[in-house]
């Protein structure tokens, strides 16, 4: 597999309460070279964006309890931590997932389902950490 | 025609085989206990939870390109909370078309193989 060479080592969460797509973009994401973590629900990925600061989330919108959206909207409220790109993931790609991920704070939006070449492009795109 | 789209998939998870039948291993695993989420949920008359269950399975079968089991969970998740909706047809399709998904993910994740290989080939 080959390293991305643009931005490697990137600390990137994943957050899908489907246990097995979050599992597949981690490993995908460990093979381009990145240290991938996942959680499998907002509020446990809200506590990891805290204590890891990851550079990267790519997050499922459609998660019980809270939403990928209320996720956004939290991390974006959160002060004392560097803002992490934030990649909203959905099941339809209609103008209005797009519009109301961005909305909620999210940086991009992807339309499910996401493999290599949509993580070559996220990291591409959002892959130099913000300041 | 394919159940699922094995070449897409295969390059969705960089040509890894082993990650492959992983998946396929994961989705079998997964998939029963969200049927019954599902019917449990049809069975109570709690169609916002059935429509959630449904909106699970559509995201394990995208994940192969499984174009009648995706098409029936989306209508299901979409149609379930409409009046006009016919639950017991949309119900039907979609318990068919993931009791013929199951047996051909339990034998990709067993030999990895594509749908239509001849038995001992590859």
């Amino acid at each position: 597999m080959t390293q991305n060479q643009s931005s490697p080592g990137l600390r990137i969460l994943v957050v899908d309460d489907n246990r097995s797509a979050s599992f597949m973009l981690c490993v995908l994401l460990k093979k381009l070279g990145h240290d991938a973590r996942e959680a499998n629900a907002a509020r446990a990925a809200l506590a990891t964006v805290e204590s890891w600061q990851p550079d990267l989330v790519i997050s499922d919108v459609g998660m019980p309890i809270m939403s990928g959206h209320d996720l956004a909207r939290e991390i974006r409220s959160l002060s004392g931590i560097r803002q992490p790109h934030l990649v909203a993931v959905t099941g339809s790609g209609e103008e209005e997932d797009v519009r109301d991920a961005l909305a909620a704070g999210f940086d991009r939006h992807f339309t499910k389902p996401v493999g290599l070449e949509h993580l070559q492009a996220m990291v591409a795109e959002l892959g130099s950490p913000k300041t | 025609m394919s159940l699922y789209d094995y070449s897409a998939s295969l390059k969705r998870m960089a040509g890894d085989t082993g990650l492959l039948r992983e998946m396929a291993g994961l989705f079998v695993a997964d998939v029963p206990p969200k049927l019954e989420d599902f019917r449990r949920a049809l069975k109570a008359g709690d169609l916002k939870s059935a429509s959630k269950a449904a909106h699970a399975l559509k995201g394990l079968a995208l994940n192969f390109g499984a174009a009648r089991a995706c098409k029936a969970a989306e209508a299901m998740e979409r149609g379930a909370t409409s009046p006009q909706f016919d639950l017991a047809a949309a119900s039907a399709e979609l318990e068919e078309s993931f009791a013929e998904l199951l047996p051909a993910l339990r034998k990709l994740a067993g030999d990895g193989l594509p749908p239509d290989a001849e038995a001992g080939a590859a």
